[in-house]
């Protein structure tokens, strides 16, 4: 096992651990698709401004990201527009989120496709590495081969990638997780409340169109940084199932907190660790093994129960 | 003369893209320590009133105050507390009752500072009687368990006014008369305004010593001050001995039937009839 993939997979695992809860309670999920599928569009937008993802791994870092958070915060900015007018019209804010979803990817879509060239460039290095371990692209002749190239570099945005992953994107998401967890244990109290009771929050004196902003402008950080290792599409993986877990088996916020964790870092640890030996993409390995580890919270549920919400 | 605890002078509010406005030309003053209830048919326009309250809507025409400022501002600064009709959260949510008695104590507590004081969220739970039942999580708890949590998140935020939203729906007999009680001791041993909505008038009869006043909302507000007759004393007695009583004769004696002209008050009154025969006999 590398370093470089090790390191970010904790990183990534400790932070989505952290969030998945509030994600499903807050039911989240789609806005988290939602973003994750921006990230597609911030791509292609960091590709188009001729950044390699693995040369300048900070500055489409930083690309991807603010083009994450743009989103995300523009479905909360539109969203609260509609809350404006009904304080608890919950329904319509999955319009906007599909809205936002599929612009942003058709955008990143189109930008990949009118810049095959600087796909390649970013791309040579390590889509080999995903698809046929050993072989040498270094010398392929680009113009003739741009589609071959071309879709395992999509596919490695879809589906992640562990050979793209080095030091400095570890570096990366231990800051960016460090910042989130931090942001998140300041306001922890208000989270708290507004994942439980949204309305009541806001009635109570909690600045819920706040809370909700930071919550997704976080949502989008932690999915730029987790796409990397599961991929665009499979980010939410990371975001539902590590939650949906723990809550199935504990009923206190520490308790939730700590499995939620330690499901991610198994899921994680499984997919980088079988890398190796399957050569796949590790955003579908992680996934399935965060969908068993869920059917045996389910089992476990049903035989033992949940147990009391002990320890306050 | 105090500031009042809530004041709207002419409040007119429409949705938009609504024909007709939901609350029109409404004014109302409570002052502090004063309990107001307030009863009106489903889209009466109770859930807008309480929302223009809170800052949450604001008004078409007209303006609402709040101790003198605006609805927004006394919300941020924690004067607000509710206790929601039906509250929907996720069942397997990690928190026990308790935890969420705290969210109310410390809604506003940043996360550099220590938490609230705790004692406030234990007595909050001791007055509404949830101690027995602190530590259970809060998706195992009964409806009416978790309307007694509800009541003590409100008081442990130490507000000014608590807004009441239909709190008795879905809780049993038992239940009602001990929200009576309460409502009644909260009345008695602190200042905090209390405004209660409800389409429900057993809702209303089972605090009814302790409001103050009783209004009726549909769209505009009548108010039923004691000369007029029904006073909460003669609401209790006529809920008492019968139901059907109240809209047959307390409620036209109160405002002309022109006034609240509310075509389902007629299926209403006889499902309240039915209920009742049915509960207390």
């Amino acid at each position: 096992m590398e370093l470089g993939p090790a390191l970010a997979g904790l990183a990534v695992a400790v932070m989505c651990g952290v969030l998945s809860p509030l994600v499903v309670v807050r039911r989240l999920a789609f806005i988290g698709q939602g973003v994750s599928h921006a990230a597609f569009g911030g791509i292609g937008l960091a590709v188009v401004l001729g950044l390699s993802a693995t040369d300048d791994a900070l500055a489409t870092f930083l690309v991807v990201a603010a083009f994450c958070v743009a989103s995300a915060l523009l479905i909360g900015v539109l969203t609260r527009r509609l809350r404006a007018m009904r304080p608890n019209a919950a329904a319509s804010e999955d319009t906007v989120i599909g809205i936002v979803l599929v612009a942003t990817m058709a955008l990143g879509a189109l930008l990949l496709t009118m810049a095959p060239d600087q796909v390649d460039g970013g791309a040579d290095s390590h889509a080999g590495h995903v698809h046929a371990e050993g072989d040498d692209h270094s010398g392929h002749d680009h113009s003739e081969h741009a589609d071959h190239v071309h879709t395992p570099e999509i596919e490695a945005i879809l589906f992640g990638s562990l050979s793209r992953v080095t030091m400095v994107d570890a570096g990366i998401a231990w800051g960016a997780a460090l910042g989130t967890l931090g942001i998140m244990w300041l306001m922890r109290r208000q989270l708290v409340f507004w994942s439980f009771d949204e309305l009541g929050a806001l009635t109570f004196g909690v600045d819920v169109s706040r809370v909700r902003l930071v919550m997704l402008a976080i949502l989008g950080v932690v999915v730029v940084v987790t796409m990397k290792l599961s991929g665009v599409i499979l980010a939410t993986a990371l975001l539902v199932l590590p939650g949906a877990v723990a809550m199935r088996i504990n009923r206190g916020l520490a308790g939730v907190l700590a499995i939620s964790v330690a499901t991610a870092i198994g899921a994680t640890a499984f997919g980088i660790a079988t890398y190796p030996m399957t050569g796949t993409a590790p955003g579908p390995l992680i996934a399935l093994a965060l969908v068993v580890f869920w059917v045996l919270a389910c089992a476990v549920e049903r035989v033992s129960g949940p147990g009391p919400a002990s320890g306050g | 003369m105090d500031t009042p605890a809530i004041e709207f002078d002419s409040v007119t509010f429409r949705y938009p893209g609504a024909g007709a406005p939901a609350l029109e030309g409404v004014s109302l003053r409570v002052d502090r320590g004063e309990s107001l209830a307030l009863v009106g048919p489903n889209g009466g326009g109770k859930s807008t009133l309480l929302w223009l309250l809170a800052g949450m809507l604001r008004p078409t025409q007209g303006r609402v105050r709040v101790f003198g400022e605006a609805p927004g501002v006394a919300r941020r600064r924690g004067w607000i507390a509710s206790v929601p009709q039906q509250l929907e959260f996720e069942p397997r949510f990690p928190a026990s009752a308790r935890d969420v008695v705290a969210m109310g104590a410390s809604a506003r507590v940043p996360g550099w500072r220590a938490g609230a004081d705790m004692r406030g969220v234990d007595d909050a739970m001791e007055t509404t009687g949830c101690a027995e039942f602190a530590g259970e999580a809060v998706g195992a708890l009964s409806r009416g368990q978790l309307q007694r949590v509800l009541i003590a998140r409100a008081l442990a935020a130490g507000p000014r006014i608590v807004l009441f939203d239909e709190p008795l729906v879905g809780i049993d007999a038992p239940g009602q008369e001990r929200f009576g009680e309460l409502l009644a001791s909260l009345h008695d041993r602190s200042d905090v305004t209390i405004l209660l909505v409800s389409h429900d008038l057993r809702t209303v009869a089972s605090g009814a010593s302790t409001y103050g006043r009783i209004a009726c909302l549909r769209r505009t507000l009548h108010f039923h001050d004691a000369p007029r007759g029904l006073t909460p004393g003669v609401l209790a007695e006529v809920f008492e001995h019968d139901l059907a009583g109240v809209f047959g004769d307390v409620h036209v004696d109160a405002h002309s039937a022109a006034e609240c002209d509310d075509p389902s008050h007629a299926g209403r009154h006889a499902h309240h009839h039915g209920d009742h025969a049915g509960g207390d006999s």
